[in-house]
């Protein structure tokens, strides 16, 4: 903590930051939150531990807007997330001064995440700076997709069923995604209405649906939708299933290199052709 | 007035069960940790919260999906208005921040130029029997908004949990029925007055924030907001809806759903222009509305300091202290007397 709080005050001294985008101690009540951080300004309070669980790079495109230099401090998940972001450009890395924190792993509701027990990067593969030590790479598992995968489709449907009756449609699982960003969600569109704007069972459906394929081989897994939906439902595992189809045709996980392109928007000769059987010639 | 009546606990299902045979009986229950509203049944564990629990009651009267029309393609798609329901009903467990929001929306939909002949049913058909609060919750701050935790104002029948019984008490013509139940027993003593605390956000006056609305301020009172829509579907007092048509094979209702002005979708009209594109201008909107807006329209403020926007959050935003910071804003303003803020480009 001392190393990056001397750090940011550095940058903040040379001038290469406006703003730093990080977690801050409320003194008043204990609670650990998002913050936007100004030069010489409750940097005191500024915190870095297992409660920061929060994706920050969501913030990033309002705040490239109102300034002209962001520093955000990243763990391992929020640096793929970023590494999405910067291939797909929206954001400008001119603007962008990373922050990599070796990340311990953090805990939601007192125990430790689900994502982390399948972190594949505990530093941010985009940094300027690094801030502790980094873990070795681990390989994807995809345990809890695999149990899905076994049940007949009568009762994975069953299972998702009773999740997807539940949704609320406040979306705060996209507003929170930093892959979400479309002008005007296919959710919100009027004419056609793909998605009825009803919150019942079959336009729920077509919401969780469309919501995890538009994210396929995009999803960094920050498990950000997953923690922040009232009704719990367990969005990761539809994010996994698909990230696991993406590992296995195209040998890509999202967010590892900020070169790679999406593996949906590339068409390679190499990929496999799973429709008409063999390769593309 | 009236008499306060005794209720054994011991008696409560009997009580209920025997208001269940005429009415339709709304009590809370606890699910997996977690409250909701059903119809009384008296094979299911039931309780009573002490204070405001996460649900408000603002579905029942005016439900999330409510159909209003009904065509079908073998009438050639005329339309069918949704008659409206008239079975007698109890909701039980009200707060008085509850009320006092049930109050906001009759405002709203019934003295208006355009009343809701669905939602009028909803309330013609129901006897409030609130539960006055035995205690504060930690986002509980009604006593900064004019309320008070023990106060009947509103119900029908109120009642209030004391050692192991309850007290009951008839507030209108409405409620007396409830009271000549044979479980009920005339006792001389009222349920203890308290004396409450101050909340914690208290806030400036109506006319004050209005003059808030060009300030720099909504920037930094919106930075971490996702403006998703949960607080607003949470608050006892959002009542924004919109109107969608769904049709399916040969059949179609016209339905209004919960809308939220934290959306961007919200403020999107026809052509594309959105009027509210930045989290700030909607942050702004939500504000201004619950603590500004509504005085103007209905002469009065429509937060009732029920706290549920913070508790559903998923950030933990609190909401009230965004209230409570932008009055204090506004207390700094007036000691520099320095002139307001220029309009950002933003906006
Ligand atoms: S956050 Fe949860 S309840 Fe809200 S729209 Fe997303 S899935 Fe539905
Ligand atoms: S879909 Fe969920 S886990 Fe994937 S990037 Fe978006 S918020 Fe993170
Ligand atoms: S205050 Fe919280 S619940 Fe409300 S819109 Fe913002 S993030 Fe969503
Ligand atoms: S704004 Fe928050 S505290 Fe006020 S009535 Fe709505 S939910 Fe309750």
């Amino acid at each position: 903590m001392k190393a990056m709080r001397k750090k940011i005050k550095e940058l903040f001294a040379n001038g290469d930051v406006d703003v730093v985008l990080g977690y801050r101690e409320d003194p008043a009540s204990g609670e650990v939150k998002a913050s936007v951080f100004k030069k010489d300004e409750m940097l005191e309070d500024m915190v870095f531990d297992e409660r920061c669980v929060q994706n920050l790079v969501n913030y990033l495109p309002t705040l490239v807007a109102r300034y002209s230099k962001v520093g955000i401090v990243l763990k391992g998940c929020d640096g793929r997330s970023l590494a999405t972001q910067l291939v797909e450009h929206r954001i400008n890395k001119n603007q962008i001064v990373a922050l990599g924190v070796g990340c311990e792993g953090v805990k939601v509701g007192g125990k430790d995440a689900d994502k982390c027990e399948d972190c594949p990067t505990s530093m941010s593969p985009v940094t300027d700076h690094e801030i502790g030590d980094k873990k070795q790479k681990k390989d994807p598992v995809f345990s809890k997709v695999e149990e899905i995968e076994k049940m007949s489709p009568a009762e994975r449907w069953k299972f998702f069923a009773e999740y997807f009756e539940r949704c609320e449609r406040c979306y705060a699982c996209r507003q929170i995604c930093p892959s979400c960003y479309c002008e005007i969600c296919v959710a919100d569109q009027q004419e056609p209405k793909w998605i009825e704007p009803s919150a019942k069972l079959s336009a729920n459906t077509m919401w969780h649906l469309i919501r995890a394929y538009h994210l396929a081989g995009r999803c960094a897994d920050c498990g950000e939708c997953e923690r922040v939906c009232p009704q719990e439902i367990p969005m990761r595992l539809m994010n996994n299933a698909l990230e696991k189809a993406v590992h296995e045709l195209f040998g890509v996980r999202p967010g590892m290199d900020p070169e790679e392109l999406p593996p949906l928007v590339v068409l390679s000769k190499e990929d496999p052709d799973t429709i008409m059987g063999g390769k593309h010639e | 007035m009236s008499k306060w009546h005794k209720l054994k606990r011991t008696d409560l299902k009997d009580f209920l069960s025997r208001l269940a045979e005429k009415w339709e009986v709304w009590v809370p229950y606890r699910v997996d940790g977690k409250w909701e509203f059903g119809i009384y049944a008296p094979d299911r564990e039931m309780d009573f919260p002490e204070s405001v629990i996460h649900v408000s009651m603002k579905n029942l009267f005016f439900p999330k999906r409510r159909p209003i029309a009904k065509y079908e393609e073998d009438s050639k798609w005329s339309m069918q208005p949704v008659a409206a329901d008239d079975k007698p009903r109890i909701v039980m467990g009200l707060h008085p921040c509850d009320v006092a929001g049930i109050e906001y929306m009759d405002k709203v939909f019934l003295n208006s130029e355009h009343k809701d002949v669905l939602y009028e049913s909803e309330r013609k058909r129901t006897v409030l029997v609130g539960m006055l609060c035995s205690e504060m919750a930690d986002n509980c701050h009604c006593t900064d908004r004019g309320l008070t935790p023990d106060s009947a104002s509103g119900m029908d029948v109120a009642f209030a949990k004391v050692d192991d019984y309850y007290l009951f008490k008839g507030m209108t013509d409405r409620g007396k029925e409830i009271m000549q139940s044979e479980y009920l027993k005339a006792v001389g003593d009222a349920p203890e007055k308290r004396k409450w605390p101050a909340g914690k956000y208290a806030i400036a006056s109506p006319e004050e924030f209005m003059d808030m609305y060009d300030d720099k301020i909504w920037h930094e009172l919106s930075d971490i907001c996702l403006t998703c829509g949960i607080c607003t579907y949470a608050c006892p007092t959002c009542v924004c809806f919109l109107v969608t048509d769904e049709k399916f094979k040969g059949k179609g209702e016209r339905v209004t759903v919960w809308d939220s002005c934290q959306l961007q979708s919200y403020s999107r009209m026809a052509g594309g222009h959105n009027t509210r594109k930045t989290p700030a201008s909607r942050v702004r909107n939500r504000t201004l509305d619950k603590f500004a807006y509504s005085h103007l329209r209905y002469g009065q403020i429509s937060c009732t300091g029920c706290g549920r926007c913070v508790m559903v959050c998923p950030l933990k935003r609190s909401f009230p202290q965004l209230g409570a910071r932008l009055s204090e804003r506004i207390r700094d303003k007036k000691k520099s007397k320095a002139g307001t803020g220029a309009r950002s480009k933003e906006d």
